[in-house]
């Protein structure tokens, strides 16, 4: 894949750019801040963009600006954005416009290689990947977590899971089960939060993620 | 020779006419002021009945206006310069709003002032400007007396009964006339000591009446070193997770990413290249390790533990200039004032470093009458002020300030600088 990446941190980045490369995929662009970000996307045109979210001048949030305003003018961009935080309120504002292609991770999740590969893979293909911290903050923060407490443990699991972006095959990969197991928890899900069912992994997480944001 | 001639010519100086028109004004400025306080003791009464009640603001404000003319005028006329006292804040709610105006103790302290300064101010406007007038008047009695006998040429009063009378003498002739002037000169001659005499108390009691109090301007200095300690300890806290988020926080997940790379090298058998990237994430945690250290020492230095001149002198080895440093306390202090002057001599040190051009530093600690006293001494080439841009003084000083100490800078050009911090010792 073609990759940019975006961080201001100069080990970071060059760690991110080696970890890349050594897996097999092509960093046509690394940049430390939103501007520049811009351009090398108009330049490059990549197929996915990596990008931290606290960049200069202020850092704050420019990545996540950025990334929002990349995809407005190309829908469907996948974007993976780089957290030292969770802030529900980012995942939000990126989740806000469609939830397809992106991705929102804690930076030590580039430590899990396989993890952070997939997680990569998932997005670039138009999928969806949050952090589990994201997703149990949004979970714990969720106005409607009485319905969230109604669920057995099993399927609070599924439906974390669920939200992190995971297809039903991984979900039961994950959890040692048959994935006609899950299938069987994910209608549980949906039925017990009055969810409307939907086939596709993105769609389900948005819906998923609308629910618990109420 | 020359205080003679000084107290000769004080009738005429500048500070006598505008003590002179500052009499004349005292009239009816004090019947203003009895009338506002007369008013504020029967709307109080009726008030009683709650009628009238929010009339009281009102005339309490025209109290404070006479107070802030008042201000006005001793800054004008009498040089005398009283700041405006604070007000209180207020409270929403018209209960807050009344409390606010009828329990605000400057409006109170100044209709006591408007009360003393009823009489007081008749006695200023006879002692100052109707004394000045009679002085005038018998000075020029010759002419005045002579403008009346042209005036009157031609009518029945007869000539002996012309003039001024006083307990029934008449001062009818030239040299009655003359005797007369002379004693309006006398009179004008002592005038401006006369005109003073009162308002050596008045000088005495606007300040007290009409100014801050002392508890009040404490507040204003409390609030104000207040607001600077919190945003202050806000900022530090900001700059202390800069710091994290950019430095060690970084580091450890580059280290994270390079074991994971070592450990896919293991996976596929390249043990050299491994083993050269383990040898350079040992090398980052120790890096890693240093810079945690420098930012545990910036929040609170360990030396500082074992007391102020062991950290001082820790501090002195770490600085580039050759530094010395003599403590010669009692006793430790509170352990706030010791952090306080550590930071201030760290920043000290440093400033010294960068801009003095100096070749050593002295840092002293002493005791003084109970009171903590740093100074610290370069032999650089001086000029350093506290408003001096970049110099980071300014901050230091407000620092200072929240503790209750001062801050003194004495950097005559071409050096030395010594700068001193006094803190109160508890």
């Amino acid at each position: 894949m073609r990759v940019v990446v975006a961080e201001d941190t100069a080990i970071l980045r060059a760690g991110l750019v080696q970890l890349l490369e050594e897996e097999g995929h092509e960093v046509v662009a690394a940049v430390p801040d939103a501007e520049q970000l811009k351009a090398a996307v108009a330049e490059h045109g990549p197929d996915i963009v990596v990008s931290d979210i606290r960049m200069p001048p202020s850092h704050t949030d420019e990545g996540l600006r950025a990334a929002i305003e990349l995809r407005e003018h190309r829908p469907g961009l996948p974007v993976l954005i780089f957290s030292q935080y969770v802030e529900t309120q980012y995942a939000s504002r990126l989740l806000a416009g469609s939830s397809a292609g992106v991705g929102y991770l804690l930076k030590e999740r580039v430590l899990d290689t396989r993890d952070f590969l997939d997680a990569l893979e998932r997005v670039a293909a138009g999928g969806t990947a949050l952090d589990p911290e994201v997703v149990s903050q949004l979970v714990g923060a969720s106005p409607s977590r009485g319905s969230v407490d109604r669920l057995s443990p099993r399927e609070r699991e599924v439906l974390g899971l669920m939200a992190e972006g995971r297809s039903n095959a991984a979900i039961a990969q994950l959890l040692v089960v048959t994935e006609r197991a899950v299938e069987k928890h994910v209608a549980n899900i949906f039925l017990k939060l009055q969810l409307p069912v939907s086939a596709a992994d993105h769609r389900r997480v948005l819906a998923v993620l609308r629910h618990l944001e109420g | 020779m020359r205080t003679i001639g000084r107290a000769l010519r004080a009738p005429f100086a500048a500070r006598a006419r505008r003590e002179l028109l500052y009499s004349l004004l005292s009239l009816p400025l004090a019947v203003l002021g009895v009338a506002a306080d007369l008013l504020t003791v029967l709307v109080g009464l009726f008030s009683a009945g709650l009628l009238v009640l929010p009339g009281l603001p009102l005339i309490l404000g025209l109290v404070r206006a006479l107070g802030w003319m008042y201000r006005g005028l001793a800054r004008t006329l009498l040089r005398l310069d009283i700041a405006e006292p604070p007000r209180q804040p207020r409270r929403p709610g018209f209960l807050g709003m009344l409390v606010f105006h009828l329990a605000d103790p400057v409006a109170w302290r100044t209709a006591g002032y408007l009360a003393i300064r009823f009489p007081l101010g008749l006695v200023q406007f006879v002692l100052g400007f109707a004394w000045w007038v009679y002085s005038m008047f018998f000075l020029l009695y010759p002419l005045l007396w002579r403008i009346q006998q042209l005036t009157s040429h031609n009518s029945h009063v007869p000539a002996d009964s012309s003039g001024l009378a006083l307990y029934g003498y008449h001062f009818g002739s030239w040299f009655d006339a003359v005797y007369v002037s002379a004693f309006g000169l006398l009179c004008l001659l002592v005038w401006p000591w006369v005109q003073r005499a009162p308002l050596v108390l008045d000088r005495w009691l606007m300040p007290r009446l009409l100014g801050p109090t002392e508890t009040s301007l404490r507040l204003v200095q409390l609030t104000e070193t207040r607001e600077h300690a919190i945003n202050e300890a806000a900022e530090t806290l900001r700059r202390i997770e800069r710091d994290l988020h950019d430095g060690a926080q970084a580091r450890m997940i580059a280290l994270g990413m390079r074991l994971g790379r070592v450990e896919s090298r293991l996976g596929r058998g390249d043990t050299e290249q491994a083993l050269v990237l383990l040898r350079e994430s040992r090398a980052e945690t120790k890096e890693i390790v240093q810079e945690l250290r420098e930012l545990v020492r910036g929040i609170h230095p360990p030396a500082l533990d074992s007391g102020l001149e062991p950290a001082l002198t820790t501090l002195a080895a770490r600085s580039p200039l050759p530094t010395t440093v003599r403590v010669e306390l009692p006793r430790r202090p509170p352990a706030s004032l010791e952090t306080m002057l550590y930071f201030a001599t760290a920043e000290l040190l440093t400033n010294a470093a960068k801009h003095s051009g100096a070749t050593s530093v002295a840092v002293t600690v002493l005791a003084v009458e109970g009171d903590l006293r740093l100074l610290v001494t370069d032999d650089g080439r001086g000029g350093a002020t506290l408003d001096g841009a970049g110099s980071g003084l300014r901050g230091l000083a407000e620092r200072v300030r929240t503790a209750d100490g001062r801050l003194d800078v004495d950097s005559p050009p071409g050096g030395p600088t010594t700068v001193s911090i006094q803190l109160e010792g508890r």
